[in-house]
């Protein structure tokens, strides 16, 4: 987006005039039975796939599917091995014998056969990508993949190839950007990807390198339903024959089905299940302050983080031009896409010990500021859960007190991340009611000084940020969906960026503490 | 105010496109001629920029009588789209409410008739004074119109206008409360040899010197700016005449002087307040660059005409063409704009009628 001349637009809609698929189907009898028997396996058990026994027995599976369909990578990948364990699963198989004998003889024969897969070396996809290279040495030709985490064990073997190391791998929201390319080979189904990188494409030639048994030819339809016809002529296309291989012996039922791109796909995210889980790596304490937060499913999909929905977070914004793209936007506002800034070392919010630092270096005594901050918040939160929400808020309205009719604006009150309401007679108000009210003045500076150096604080990290962000190559976040940032001149770590990518529905009820730390899932 | 309200406001200004050519004349040539702009010396802005003109210039065009027009295209990239677009909708109005100068003495005999005290903008030597319309003066055996731009308390200075030089009076819609004493007038925008390129040197001796807004876009605002200010157009293939989109879109938001004539404004697609425009109108055009705009501020400005530019790599691009569907469904009326420019590669359009 940013940078944009008249003639990168020109080449973008040269693109679109011009663009070619050449569709290059790729077989391999063992991956195909395989794949085949996973979908005739499942089918087998129908709803029951659902259920976390058989989802736990295909997970590894699935993904062994999706990930040797989606990436040139060797059967017998090493990058397998964090996910299969062939021990166990075979461990499962002969409980199977006993609880589900009817499934037994596919379940075994599906094993057997992962097992003579990982045992070989056999890379076809590698092979009719590297035949496509070789004829377009002097291009610039970038590989597309599916997923972010399946590029460093792509680059680390073509980086072993020197023929093949000066390619650039990339994943569909690197093809947001102006760029063209001379030709995008595509690893996998079409529909895998946002339909942008056929319908809006940054190359005139998109080659589609695929596994035969699994749909993948491209078609074109309007987007609105109204649509002036189009006078353009289609998308041209080509297939091109591959080399085939002696196929073994394998049932012709079974070969003739063919799989639908979902079929292939990893499941949809689970937010129930993502939260469950998360909800078992805490135990509830009811002592404990709760907020309403969002989750936010982070680039892997291995993380996620919760986020206060009623406040600010650092992220950038690829979109935006270099100087506008670090902001501190509302939760509310965040977008799948987005990357969110996250500290990675030191823990929790970062503005905390970048604002006390300041308040030190102007002579003010920190820790008396924070206890009178904890003071009143903690008569507050004790009189809320000694006479209720409900009465709290009529006591602070007799007060004088307006917007203490709102119970929402007393749970924001309470919270540490807010610092002091904003109008003084709310303040008062609360001051009097918890008893403080002689001491008004003391609370008055103390939130004032607090507020003005989480706002100092703020712009500070921002303009640090924003410094790292301009003088960093940002092309490993855009590929890998993450990156760390250190801050040398803030003490304490750094902050990492990570992707969204995707955003829970639901509001959660988590503890302060929970909030803005990276939880596995 | 309504689109309907808009459009009886400036009745001189609608008319139907074909009407502005015979049947015989061959619409591609004509667009390719009136929307074309040159990026440099020898390079012609290509054809989806002169698409984005024409687009904007047909919409500025259309009559709907009751119904507002409604055109959402879905494109491979947004770069430049709502800027050129703009362009064709801000140099459509100018031009028609140019129109108007060209019967002089129509005009003429119509400001004859005004109430004296009628507020008025009077334009003298590159400057704009408020003043009111006192009658007409037929001393000298000549006709001339009374333009007082002073206070009575200090002499109450009047300018006598004669027919030649009555299109430099404009009625002024909002009131005047009183005069002042003594009145330098405003410096009017001194318009560039860009325009005189495309307009012709009388056309843009008198196209903005009043502010109005044509056109609203909601987008980015530092993108917009860096494509309507910092980009060089020409309107011939010399180049010696260069300006940039800014030259006639005269967005509010990019001035630096202080309150210049404008046509167009921007907003924000993360503003947080409803967006209002200062003289409490809404736009005859409102363009929204992008899907997150269109999400956002879709309810707004319902009155105005309607062009949604739909980047297919956007997010939301998916979510706003389900929102277009949903409208269409609902439209009153499947005719659209007739005889459109052919649509560059990659760009889909929907063009319907909205009940107001």
């Amino acid at each position: 987006m940013i940078d944009m001349s008249l003639s990168d637009v020109r080449k973008i809609y040269d693109c679109s005039n011009r663009v070619k698929i050449t569709y290059h189907p790729v077989e391999q009898s063992n991956f195909e039975y395989f794949c085949v028997a996973l979908k005739n396996f499942k089918r087998l058990l129908n709803e029951a796939a659902e259920d976390d026994y058989w989802r736990d027995f295909l997970y590894p599976l699935r993904r062994y599917q999706f990930e040797l369909s989606a990436a040139p990578l060797p059967f017998n990948t090493t990058s397998a091995s964090d996910y299969i364990n062939l021990a166990n699963l075979q461990k499962q198989l002969s409980c199977l014998k006993v609880s589900y004998p009817d499934l037994f003889l596919p379940a075994s024969r599906l094993l057997s056969q992962l097992d003579i897969l990982s045992n070989s070396s056999s890379n076809p996809l590698l092979s009719i990508y590297s035949s496509i290279y070789k004829s377009n040495k002097q291009r610039k030709i970038v590989l597309l993949l599916k997923e972010s985490r399946l590029i460093p064990p792509v680059e680390e073997l073509i980086s072993q190839n020197n023929l093949l190391n000066t390619v650039k791998v990339i994943v569909a929201s690197q093809l947001r950007s102006l760029v063209c390319h001379d030709k995008v080979i595509l690893i996998g189904s079409p529909y895998w990807f946002p339909k942008y990188v056929l319908t809006a494409p940054r190359t005139s030639e998109i080659d589609i390198v695929y596994y035969r048994w699994i749909r993948s030819k491209w078609k074109d339809e309007p987007v609105f339903i109204g649509s002036v016809n189009s006078s353009q002529s289609p998308i041209k296309t080509e297939i091109k024959n591959t080399v085939k291989e002696v196929k073994p012996k394998i049932d012709s039922e079974i070969i003739a089905a063919k799989l639908e791109p979902t079929d292939v796909l990893m499941p949809t995210i689970d937010w129930s299940d993502i939260s469950q889980k998360i909800s078992q790596l805490h135990s509830v304490n009811s002592d404990r302050e709760e907020i309403e937060a969002k989750l936010f499913l982070l680039e892997g999909n291995t993380s996620a983080v919760f986020l206060d929905r009623e406040a600010k977070t650092f992220v950038i914004d690829l979109q935006e031009e270099v100087n506008s793209r670090v902001q501190r936007i509302s939760v509310a506002d965040i977008e799948a896409d987005m990357f969110i800034l996250l500290r990675t070392s030191g823990g929790g919010d970062y503005i905390v010990p970048v604002a006390n630092r300041i308040l030190n270096n102007l002579g003010k005594d920190v820790e008396n500021i924070r206890n009178l901050q904890q003071e009143w918040k903690g008569r507050l939160k004790l009189a809320v859960k000694r006479q209720g929400l409900h009465s709290v808020s009529q006591n602070l309205v007799k007060q004088g007190s307006k917007i203490a009719k709102n119970e929402l604006n007393i749970r924001n009150w309470m919270s540490e991340l807010s610092i002091k309401p904003r109008k003084e007679k709310d303040f008062e108000a609360i001051l009097k009611f918890v008893g403080l009210g002689d001491r008004c003045n003391k609370f008055y500076e103390a939130a004032y000084l607090l507020d003005t150096a989480h706002r100092s604080a703020g712009k500070h990290i921002r303009k640090l940020l924003l410094q790292e962000v301009c003088n960093a190559d940002l092309t490993q976040l855009e590929q890998l969906g993450s990156m760390e940032f250190e801050l040398e001149k803030v003490d304490g770590g750094s902050m990492t960026a990570f992707r969204v990518v995707d955003i829970d529905p639901e509001i959660h009820n988590v503890p302060v503490s929970k909030t803005a730390q990276i939880l596995e899932i | 105010m309504y689109a309907k309200n808009v459009l009886k406001s400036y009745p001189e200004k609608a008319r139907i496109f074909p009407e502005a050519y015979p049947s015989h004349t061959n619409l591609e040539q004509v667009t390719s001629k009136r929307s074309q702009l040159y990026t440099d010396e020898w390079t012609p802005l290509p054809n989806w920029g002169t698409f984005f003109i024409e687009l904007g210039r047909r919409v500025a065009e259309w009559e709907t009588g009751i119904n507002r027009l409604v055109v959402a295209l879905a494109i491979p990239t947004r770069a430049y789209a709502a800027a050129l677009t703009a362009f064709g909708v801000v140099l459509t109005r100018a031009t028609l409410s140019n129109s108007k100068i060209e019967d002089t003495n129509k005009y003429f005999e119509r400001l004859c008739k005004l109430s004296k005290g009628t507020p008025v903008t009077f334009f003298n030597k590159a400057r704009r004074f408020k003043g009111f319309y006192e009658g007409v003066d037929k001393s000298r055996g000549q006709r001339r119109l009374r333009i007082r731009v002073e206070s009575r308390k200090t002499g109450g200075l009047t300018y006598l206008v004669p027919l030649e030089e009555s299109h430099k009076i404009k009625i002024r819609t909002t009131p005047i409360r009183n005069l002042p004493k003594k009145q330098n007038g405003r410096k009017v925008f001194a318009h560039s040899k860009f325009i005189e390129d495309i307009l012709g040197v009388e056309k843009a001796k008198n196209c903005f010197n009043e502010s109005q807004v044509d056109c609203a876009i909601f987008g980015k605002i530092n993108i917009l700016n860096k494509e309507i200010t910092q980009t060089n157009f020409a309107g011939s293939p010399s180049f010696n005449k260069i300006g940039v989109l800014q030259d006639v879109l005269r967005v509010r938001h990019f001035f630096s002087t202080d309150n210049p004539a404008y046509r167009s404004e921007v907003f924000s697609d993360r503003a947080k307040k409803r967006p209002i425009l200062s003289d409490g109108t809404i736009p005859f055009v409102t363009i929204f660059d992008g899907a997150s705009s269109f999400i956002k501020w879709r309810d707004d400005w319902r009155s105005s005409h309607w062009i949604i530019l739909l980047d297919r790599t956007e997010i939301h691009f998916q979510e706003a063409v389900d929102i277009v569907n949903q409208d269409y469904i609902n439209r009153v009326d499947e005719e659209g704009i007739p005889n459109l420019p052919s649509r560059p590669p990659g760009v889909e359009l929907v063009n319907y009628q909205e009940a107001d």
